[in-house]
Parts: C-alpha cells; structure tokens; sequence
C-alpha cells in the first residue's frame, strides 16, 4: 500500500497558508494599530504634561514620573507586541500540527 | 497496515511531539488573569486617595502594595513567562515612584491625581500599563 506524499503535502500546504493568513496576519493588523494609538497618547500627554509644568498646575518632579510613565507604556507595549507574537506563532504551530494529521490520516486509503 | 506506512506513521508521531514541545509563552492563566484586573481597580483606588496625606494612608499602600507583590510572586512563579514579568517590573517600577513622589509631597492635587492614574490623554499613566499585563494574558492562549 503506498502512501501519496506528494498529496499530502499538497494540502497540509494549502491548509497551513490558509491558517498563517488567519492566526499571523489578524495579529499584525491589530498590532499596527495599537502601536499608533499609544504613540498618538503620549504626543497628547507630552504637550498637556509640558503646560501643567509651565503654569505650576505639577512640579518638576511629578513631571519626570509621569514622563517615565509614558516610556514605560512605550516599553510595556513592545513587550505586549512580542507576547502576543508568541501566543500567536505558538496557536500557528499547533495549527500546523492539526493540518499535518488531517492530511495524513486523510490520505491513508 | 504495511511496515511502510507504520514507519512512516512513527516518524510523523516524533515531528509532531517535536512541534507540540515547543511552546514558547505561558497559556492564558485565570488566577494572573483576576489578579491583574484586580490589582489595577485596587492601584487606580489608591492613586484617588492620594488627595490625602501620605501618612494617614499607609495602611491602604501596604494593603495594595501587598497585594502587588503576591501578584508579582505567582506569575514569578510560572514557566515561559519572562515576557510577563518584564512588564511587572517596569509596572512595579512605576508604582513605587508614584509612592515615593506622594511621599515626599504629602498630598496631590486632582490634576496630578488624574495624569498618575490615565494620563493627560485619558490613554497612559498607571491605568493603562496595567491595561498592557492584562491585554497579553487575555491574548495568550487558552489551554486546551
């Protein structure tokens, strides 16, 4: 009895592109535009940060905190990002694993 | 079934073993999950009673503070969770000048009270690195 590799492949290829557009590509769009929206606060909070100084409303040192609070959102995001890239290659990778089983077991006659 | 399609069955059993072995981020967890959320109502409460003295609020900082570090000790204490505990460090980071720069004012005024917790945006400050914790373990992936 002999096994069709070149069909297997075939599908599990078929199925695997299928599941990259879904799992990886999702996750890059949303990445993109969480990344703007972070950036477009801190731009927000850096001129309203800056007035509060200049009219008193905060001192120096609350504005140093609140500065450093926004480049740690910078950092936090980032490693947000990397997380969810991993969760997202991880949910792949064990995709690809279904899709490889399907196909094989699919093409035993 | 054939000695081929058995070998071929048995090689294909050792590439998926290999492939399922390779997670590289913790799964979802409930409890750090419930912790985050929790901490952040509990932390941004905290920020609001800073209108008041430093002094009179110790207690309520080392509740919450308390609380921040058995937090900080469970997701510590779980496996592919570096990414994690980088965020709790650098949020643990901010906290604590928060604290320190209370301390030395005594008491704040609504305007700073405002930008510690959402920032002038309404999109930063504490409130929102919380929000960093609790987007990544709400997007980690639930065990099966």
């Amino acid at each position: 009895m002999a096994i069709d590799i070149d069909s297997i492949i075939k599908s599990a290829e078929q199925g695997i592109a299928h599941l990259a557009q879904q799992t990886l590509s999702d996750y890059t769009t949303q990445a993109v535009a969480d990344g703007k929206d972070i950036l477009n606060a801190i731009k927000e909070d850096l001129a309203g940060y800056t007035e509060q100084l200049a009219v008193g409303e905060i001192d120096q040192d609350t504005f140093n905190n609140l500065i450093q609070n926004d480049v740690s959102l910078v950092k936090m995001t980032a490693l947000e990002q990397a997380g969810l890239a991993e969760a997202a290659l991880d949910k792949f990778v064990s995709g690809v694993e279904s899709i490889i089983i399907t196909a094989a077991v699919s093409a035993i006659p | 079934m054939s000695t081929t399609i058995l070998r071929w069955l048995a090689v294909l059993c050792f590439a998926l073993l290999g492939l399922a072995g390779c997670a590289t981020i913790s799964d979802y967890d409930q409890v750090s999950y419930q912790n985050a959320t929790s901490l952040k109502v509990d932390t941004l409460a905290l920020i609001d009673k800073s209108s008041g003295s430093y002094a009179a609020h110790e207690q309520d900082i080392a509740a919450v503070t308390l609380e921040l570090d058995k937090a900080y000790e469970y997701d510590n204490g779980r496996p592919l969770n570096t990414i994690t505990m980088d965020m709790w460090n650098e949020l643990r980071a901010r906290y604590d000048a928060f604290l320190a720069d209370w301390k030395r004012k005594g008491s704040f005024n609504q305007t700073a009270i405002r930008d510690y917790k959402v920032g002038y945006s309404g999109d930063a400050g504490i409130s929102a690195l919380f929000d960093r914790i609790i987007k990544l373990e709400s997007g980690k992936n639930k065990p099966d």
